[in-house]
């Protein structure tokens, strides 16, 4: 489903103009921010692909301006001179705090193994505080940062950028209104053809930028996107995982590497459900999903898009005839559309397929109204603590060939 | 996407023999191809910001919003908007990024085209023009003065994403390559082996299978804008997608404009502004351009074909037809 083409799908969907779905009031579709919202200095540390996202996205928020950003790699600031008007550029993250002292907000975007010392620093100096998930890369270091936020009074969210999507909330509520009756197995993928590479020619710099393919600090695929898709399922299921085994090799990337470019996991939940789950830079094919699959139906979940597979003997609603479909293989599935009563009354339904804004907008949104509004985070960090365990035993399991047994403990600060 | 980009890095070294699926890369190929995926990945970038095929992308935000209050534009975008606006003006107009309301309405935004509804062309002809659109330096924003107004980058948006692609592979010492976006955009530097220069052939849009012209590349990008890819015909004529802002129809005169220039962003709006323009103005626009090294302009139909060409350095390109 990675980079569909819109055209296309809208030419698959039927459906009349007026219709209405189950919606979630206060998805955050359209969240409105006070007229009177005081502005907030941001700062972004990792101007990488992710702080480059984010950089863009927070353009959208005229109350917020990023005054500093911070990395170590010389060409990566001159590129963020590229994404904020007047943005002033340190390579230390320390110098930044110390000189930068009007900065509120801070969006901490580096490799995931250096969250923690940044993160914690950040708390320490009074910032809010928004860091990429997975939260950190070992236990210890995702204990610290949630003792850090506990302590500190203001706001820490962590990117589980999918907890704020409207797509997925409303997915969830249709699970939680029991739209698939019981769940029978859940099934996710990553699949991406890269290497996961990074220019670099000298040794450090390899390090550096290529950090995911070195086994003593990186996670693997399971831990860097399996954690937001398992943190996905143990939302929608309430649940935390009882067991996972997997397994993991080099299928395509054979380039003197030793961390698996494709990973399978197979996670135990309670009640002896199943989920099966695979992650791989060697093929793109249908890139990333989520499904719940159950006794009247299943929902599958692509980023912006989602869909509600019915069985056959599922009853229908009324709401059903007017519903946006599209069919995928021989299987018709009713589009998954946020706001949809609004914009089914405003006759604007279809227009209503996908988002506005990509996923990452939705958690910064969300992160934003914590910071300005003073709302309670939408991902605090016992969740990252949560959703960072499970994909650091996903890794090791797949690493080890041995099934590991999730300890309770493990998910307590 | 639609549009498949390739980047083609010559590699040192004898050619490998064998099955090289399975075979172990060397630091320098693992390294190379690191490269190239990373301008890959900033062409997909760029098209999913730009791309207005997605509710989602950066775009159709400023299109959404602009009317109804400025919109802060990061300073790389706000350059490329300045970029178009002094295009606009050079090119009286020919070159406009506000089109993209007059293509929808005559349907080449979904399929190849169809007349409009009179009354339909004539509303949405108001909303035309980049006088519509405040560009405010100072706070890096852009806004419209009026609703109906939409900003497409499709006249720029691939030229603009492949020489940011180039600056990637040059910013990590590679010595040559070629990147093209389909068949109508290339930015290439230094040359493959044993040549001085990158050969790229342009195809004639009247002869199936046969080349028009062909483009000598090295530190510069080609352009081909052509109107037979998406057309209809009517009234014993062909309307293509490029639309003369001026008339708010299908351009007419030109088939196929060809731009080299040291920048593929350039070379993309000039091609485009040369085919809206027409024939009669080739000269005019191309004369003492230092944003164009070379261009050539095809007419059609068949009867009336002629291969202008102008510039600072016309030996960029060769003609490959009988007639020139």
């Amino acid at each position: 489903m990675k980079d569909m083409d819109r055209r296309d799908f809208l030419k698959m969907s039927t459906g009349a103009a007026t219709a209405f779905v189950l919606s979630v009031e206060g998805a955050g579709l359209f969240a409105q921010f006070a007229d009177d919202v005081s502005p907030v200095n941001a700062a972004v540390i990792g101007a990488g692909r992710q702080g480059r996202v984010i950089m863009g996205e927070l353009n959208k928020f005229p109350f917020v301006t990023v005054k500093a950003v911070c990395d170590t790699s010389e060409g990566r600031l001159r590129g963020a001179k590229r994404r904020a008007k007047g943005v002033a550029t340190y390579p230390d993250f320390k110098q930044m705090l110390d000189t930068e002292k009007e900065i509120d907000a801070v969006f901490v975007c580096t490799p995931s193994h250096l969250h923690t010392d940044i993160a914690v620093a950040c708390l320490a100096a009074g910032k809010h505080v928004y860091c990429e998930a997975p939260m950190a890369t070992t236990i210890d270091d995702c204990r610290t940062i949630a003792a850090a936020a506990k302590k500190a009074s203001t706001v820490f969210h962590v990117g589980l950028q999918y907890r704020s999507n409207p797509i997925y909330k409303l997915a969830r509520e249709f699970m939680l209104a029991g739209s698939i009756r019981d769940t029978v197995c859940v099934r996710g993928q990553f699949h991406e053809k890269t290497s996961w590479r990074m220019p670099a020619t000298d040794p450090a710099k390899d390090r550096a930028l290529n950090w995911k393919l070195f086994p003593d600090v990186s996670i693997g695929l399971l831990g860097e996107e399996g954690t937001h898709q398992f943190d996905i399922m143990g939302w929608f299921l309430n649940k935390l995982p009882v067991s996972v085994s997997g397994s993991g090799s080099i299928r395509l990337h054979n380039d003197g590497r030793e961390m698996p470019d494709t990973c399978h996991c197979n996670m135990i939940w309670p009640g002896g459900l199943n989920m099966n789950y695979t992650a791989t830079l060697a093929n793109s094919h249908f890139g990333r999903f989520e499904e719940f699959v159950g006794t009247m139906g299943a929902i599958r979940l692509v980023g912006d898009f989602g869909w509600l597979f019915k069985e056959a003997d599922a009853p229908t609603q009324g709401w059903e005839v007017y519903a946006v479909r599209q069919n995928l293989h021989k299987d018709q599935g009713i589009t998954l559309i946020a706001d949809a009563t609004k914009l089914a009354k405003q006759g604007k339904l279809k227009e209503g397929v996908g988002l506005p804004h990509p996923a990452m907008y939705y958690g910064l949104q969300d992160f934003l109204l914590s910071v300005t509004g003073g709302k309670p985070s939408a991902c605090p960090a016992p969740l990252g603590l949560r959703a960072s365990v499970i994909g650091i035993k996903a890794h090791e399991a797949a690493m080890s060939g041995k099934e590991i047994v999730f300890e309770k403990e493990w998910f307590e600060i | 996407m639609g549009t498949r980009f390739e980047v083609a890095i010559p590699r040192s070294g004898p050619p490998r023999g064998g099955a090289q699926e399975k075979a172990t890369l060397t630091r320098e190929e693992a390294n190379l191809l690191a490269c190239a995926e990373a301008a890959l990945d900033e062409i997909t970038f760029y098209h999913r910001s730009f791309n207005l095929f997605r509710r989602d992308s950066f775009l159709s935000f400023v299109n959404a919003s602009a009317a109804d209050r400025p919109v802060r534009v990061d300073p790389e975008l706000f350059a490329l908007l300045e970029t178009c606006r002094e295009i606009f003006d050079r090119s009286g107009g020919a070159f406009d990024i506000t089109v993209g309301p007059l293509m929808e309405c005559w349907g080449f935004r979904d399929g190849d085209g169809a007349i409009p509804d009179a009354d339909a062309l004539g509303a949405t002809r108001a909303s035309i023009g980049f006088d519509h659109v405040i560009l405010d330096k100072k706070n890096s924003t852009v806004s419209f003065d009026r609703a109906g107004v939409g900003l497409d980058l499709g006249g720029v948006a691939k030229g603009f994403a492949l020489d940011q692609a180039a600056e990637i592979l040059r910013d990590e010492c590679i010595p040559a390559a070629i990147i093209h976006g389909g068949t109508s955009t290339v930015v290439a530097f230094g040359a493959p082996p044993e040549s001085a220069s990158w050969k790229v052939g342009i195809a004639d849009p009247a002869r199936e299978g046969a080349l028009l012209a062909a483009a000598y590349l090295s530190e510069s990008a080609l352009s081909v804008s052509a109107q037979h890819g998406r057309c209809f015909e009517a009234d014993g004529a062909l309307k293509g997608h490029l639309i003369d802002p001026s008339s708010g129809a299908p351009a007419e005169g030109a088939l196929l404009a060809a731009v080299i220039a040291k920048q593929a962003v350039l070379a993309d709006a000039w091609s485009t502004a040369l085919v809206a323009a027409g024939p009669g103005r080739f000269q005019e626009l191309v004369a003492g351009n230092d944003a164009i090294d070379a261009a050539i302009l095809f007419h059609g139909p068949k009867g009336a074909e002629c291969l202008d060409k102008a510039g600072v350095d016309e030996e960029l390109f060769e003609s490959l037809t009988d007639e020139n």
